[in-house]
């Protein structure tokens, strides 16, 4: 069982990637903040976690930042309405694994999940 | 002792008064020249008057007889001399002193209370394309202003009343920014005098510092418009994510069975959904090239592929409107050196719109390339609806569709155009257009085929 951990403070967008992720058996945990998706990092061992970028409190890269300096083999992807031209670059260079940017492309998504697979 | 003879004794006693007592060398000599009288005064000499009277005078006077009077003139011939030097100097030093003035880019004048120049360096006839000559007795008001009265301050006119340095910034009629200054000079009466005026030119400065006021203004402006649009796209794109998410969950059946119409109204939420998300990158593009953030990656390029590939993104649509697209690809122009993804976002935009406008079933849009000298021109012509001559204008403009029913009956955000105008031009081209209302319209752009 491949377990996600979605970091995601829009109710209905994480919805959604819930359901996603679901109906393709994974085994899904939420986070609304940041800082519970530490907390729970701390104590749940994840294959993947997908993290939104503007979060109340701490942001994702920030949140990001701090969990690779805990466990720097979870891989973390950033799930993004930052589209702008240099995000893209912007993000892996502070240490994301991967950038997926919103709307989801569904069919895209789940292509590019295939890989964290266990 | 008659009046007169009075009078005459009172006379010759005033004069010996005087002769007795004057600093002068006062001697009577007869015709041989020998010293009747002598005065005093002689003693400063180092005679003894009594020694000379009997004397000749040869030595003084040249024969004739008579009252001599004589003056100790050595220290005079002193003070002549220096006073000769004295001017010599001033003479040079004065000449030096004009000289220098006369290098000196800043209007000088030397002024009177009534304001008249009565003194200028060569500054200030050169500022107005005159001479020296025919700004003395002028007026500044008047030579350089055009003015019938003093300007409002008058610099030279308030230094006249407070004595003291005053200063203004006056432009004159013909655009030019002055900075005055005015310096007063007193009399020997401890009223000003005259009055200096310098005139500096800081027109230069006053414009360069309008065009870096200018520059931050727009450079603020434009980081406000891409900031803001930034955080529009972001704010936009959130919500769509569900929209466009949760719809596809449901057209793939994640929710169990779907019947016909349902799946046809699914369908249109999507295409709706699709729209707003082409215009959201759209305004990110325009909003990135006006920022000036998009560099252009050169390479060489096939231009048969470039146009086969833009072409492949419309082929679908024009087909379903049963319109033919045609290419007239020139032998001459075969490769071109350009930023790929770019060209290809031009040329889709022009075909795309081409195809957009064409009447559904029976248009005929064409892709030509020419060599144009050291530029490549592509032209898209369609057999569209054409474009009003008035309108023109409003083209290349953001988010300008011709009238208000278009994007209802075309769909599209209006900023196709305007996007391509800037990537035309970043590639150093322009593009332009040829049009008849009701008869089609002809799209064109050239660029450097290669960027050396």
């Amino acid at each position: 069982m491949t377990k996600v951990l979605v970091v995601e403070d829009n109710p209905l967008n994480m919805e959604l990637v819930i359901e996603i992720l679901q109906a393709r058996g994974f085994t899904v945990d939420e986070a609304l903040d940041g800082e519970e998706a530490i907390k729970k990092a701390e104590t749940e061992d994840y294959d993947l976690i997908l993290m939104d970028i503007e979060l109340p409190g701490l942001d994702g890269v920030e949140v990001t930042k701090i969990l690779k300096t805990k466990n720097k083999t979870t891989p973390v992807v950033a799930l993004t309405s930052y589209a702008m031209k240099g995000d893209r670059e912007r993000f892996l260079a502070a240490g994301f694994n991967e950038y997926l940017s919103k709307p989801l492309d569904v069919s895209d998504f789940l292509k590019r999940l295939e890989k964290y697979k266990k | 002792m008659t009046y007169e003879h009075e009078a005459l004794t009172k006379c010759d006693e005033i004069y010996k008064l005087v002769i007795e007592n004057t600093s002068d060398y006062v001697s009577l000599i007869d015709e041989k020249g020998v010293y009747i009288y002598v005065s005093p005064s002689h003693q400063a000499m180092g005679y003894d008057p009594a020694d000379l009277i009997g004397r000749s005078g040869v030595d003084f006077v040249h024969g004739y007889a008579g009252l001599l009077i004589s003056k100790d003139v050595t220290s005079r011939r002193k003070e002549e001399e220096a006073l000769r030097k004295s001017e010599e100097k001033f003479r040079i030093l004065s000449q030096e002193f004009h000289a220098l003035l006369d290098t000196i880019p800043d209007n000088l004048t030397l002024q009177s209370p009534d304001l008249k120049i009565q003194w200028a360096n060569e500054g200030a006839a050169m500022s107005v394309g005159k001479s020296i000559s025919d700004l003395i007795g002028g007026y500044c008001y008047k030579i350089w202003n055009d003015r019938s009265d003093p300007c409002d301050p008058c610099p030279v006119e308030k230094s006249f009343l407070i004595g003291k340095q005053s200063r203004a910034q006056v432009s004159t009629p013909d655009g030019r920014i002055w900075e005055l200054r005015a310096v007063p000079i007193f009399g020997e009466d401890g009223k000003v005098s005259k009055v200096v005026e310098v005139g500096r030119n800081i027109t230069d400065i006053k414009n360069s510092e309008k065009i870096r006021l200018e520059n931050v203004r727009l450079s603020l402006a434009s980081k406000a418009k891409s900031d803001f649009l930034a955080n529009m796209s972001h704010e936009l794109r959130t919500p769509l994510n569900s929209i466009i998410g949760f719809t596809e969950l449901i057209k793939q059946k994640n929710a169990g069975e779907v019947n016909e119409k349902q799946m046809h109204y699914l369908e249109n939420v999507l295409t709706s959904g699709n729209h707003l998300l082409r215009l959201i990158n759209d305004i990110l593009d325009i909003s990135g090239v006006e920022s000036g953030n998009i560099e252009l990656a050169l390479e060489r390029i096939s231009v048969a592929e470039i146009i086969d590939e833009s072409i492949i993104l419309i082929k679908e649509g024009a087909s379903a409107r049963n319109i033919a697209l045609k290419k007239d690809l020139h032998p001459a122009l075969e490769f071109i050196e350009a930023d790929r993804l770019r060209l290809k976002q031009i040329l889709f935009n022009l075909i795309n719109n081409a195809v957009k406008f064409s009447k559904k079933g029976s248009g005929t849009v064409t892709i030509s390339t020419r060599k144009d000298g050291d530029m490549a021109k592509f032209s898209v012509t369609d057999t569209g609806i054409g474009i009003r001559e008035g309108d023109m204008g409003r083209l290349f403009k953001e988010f300008e569709q011709l009238d208000m029913g278009i994007s209802r009956n075309y769909g599209g955000t209006g900023l196709g155009l305007a996007i391509s105008k800037n990537l035309v031009e970043l590639h150093g081209g322009k593009i332009m257009v040829d049009s008849r209302y009701g008869e089609g319209s002809t799209f064109s752009f050239l660029i450097p085929i290669s960027s050396k």
